[in-house]
């Protein structure tokens, strides 16, 4: 499994980027359609990891109408793919911080058994995306990590995105990117290690 | 040589790792690959790792937007032009029109009503202020009796002055 660079790198394709760029601008429709055939399946799936639930069209949009936006502002100093990953982490972390707020203000009004309830029933919406145990052990242990670690993940492990476009994305010094994949690996594997023994039995 | 001998220990976990990224230099790369070709529990355990991911991955690209999704975006971006047709500063200027507009139609609209009230004395005054010929009369009839009564004053005295 060697590091495989996403297309978008080579000269050519920095080229039809620029011609993207203007495109997307100007609100042309055939620019409009390469944008979502592009980009939509990482910005989704992207999304579906980090946030555990395939319930992300909205945000997705609105990840999209957000690149929209800043089209105008983008220097074309980063590749399109970079900066929609750098705005597809952003937005993530904001969706989970709102998410968490919005579960303590729940849980501070509810009676213990609907809490218990919503847990349940949470669990059994996540399960739905698994297609087998390991799946949904593999899944459960990356929603548990602490969400730096889990971008770090996505991102390389899933994404398989260099350490250098890493960087450039979670807006860290390289170094970091390495120490700290290194720890999100480590607490990955130390959450697999009780699903992976259940498994080989 | 001690270095080789660094190498023959086995690697940590970190290094391995970067391996396994392709982010070694190409020295470590060397040295790494070498090590691993002869040592089998390194071999193992890096194989352990790539299995846990590809299964991450395999579900995780599994992952494709379908038809419906794509077309609801791609309608979404589109609609974000729409209202950039018409220049947002003719749009803001026409709402700031429409904004003032309003109370000053309502201002004049008061404003004449009672100038019309009092734009009625005011003609009476003027008439009043004519000298009293049979003429002037006409201007302050009422009805068609006074109509009728007013020219015949009218033409009588016509016929008076021409006689």
């Amino acid at each position: 499994m060697r590091t495989t660079e996403p297309t978008g790198g080579d000269l050519r394709g920095r080229l039809a980027e620029t011609e993207l760029i203007e495109g997307c601008r100007a609100g042309d429709p055939e620019a409009l359609d390469e944008l979502v055939k592009r980009y939509h399946p990482a910005v989704l799936r992207v999304c579906v990891s980090l946030l555990g639930s395939r319930d992300v069209e909205d945000l997705v949009q609105d990840i999209f109408i957000k690149v929209l936006r800043r089209f105008d502002k983008f220097q074309g100093r980063s590749l399109i793919f970079t900066w929609l990953y750098e705005i597809t982490v952003n937005h993530c972390r904001d969706e989970l911080r709102r998410r968490q707020r919005r579960r303590w203000f729940s849980l501070q009004n509810l009676p213990t058994e609907t809490v218990e309830q919503i847990a349940a029933d949470e669990a059994s919406a996540s399960e739905r995306l698994e297609i087998d145990e390991l799946h949904g052990h593999l899944h459960q242990a990356l929603n548990q990590l602490e969400s730096k670690y889990r971008e770090l993940i996505v991102l390389r492990d899933l994404e398989e995105l260099s350490y250098e476009k890493i960087a450039e994305i979670c807006r860290i010094d390289e170094k970091l990117v390495k120490s700290r994949l290194y720890q999100a690996r480590q607490a990955l594997a130390g959450k697999m290690k009780k699903y992976a023994e259940a498994f080989h039995e | 040589m001690s270095e080789t001998q660094k190498v023959e220990r086995h690697f940590d976990d970190e290094m391995l790792w970067q391996w396994h990224d392709g982010e070694l230099n190409e020295r470590e790369m060397t040295a790494a690959q070498n090590h691993l070709n002869r040592c089998a529990s390194c071999r193992q355990r890096v194989e352990a790792m790539e299995r846990l991911f590809s299964v991450m991955q395999k579900r995780h690209h599994s992952v494709q937007p379908t038809l419906a999704e794509q077309i609801q975006l791609r309608r979404a971006l589109e609609q974000q032009f729409v209202p950039e047709e018409m220049p947002s500063v003719l749009v803001n200027a026409s709402r700031r029109l429409v904004r003032w507009l309003a109370p000053a139609v309502a201002v004049l609209g008061i404003l004449f009503v009672l100038l019309r009230d009092e734009a009625a004395p005011a003609a009476e005054t003027l008439v009043s202020l004519l000298p009293e010929t049979p003429e002037s009369n006409l201007l302050l009839v009422t009805t068609d009796d006074e109509l009728e009564q007013a020219m015949w004053e009218m033409a009588s005295s016509r016929d008076e002055t021409q006689e």
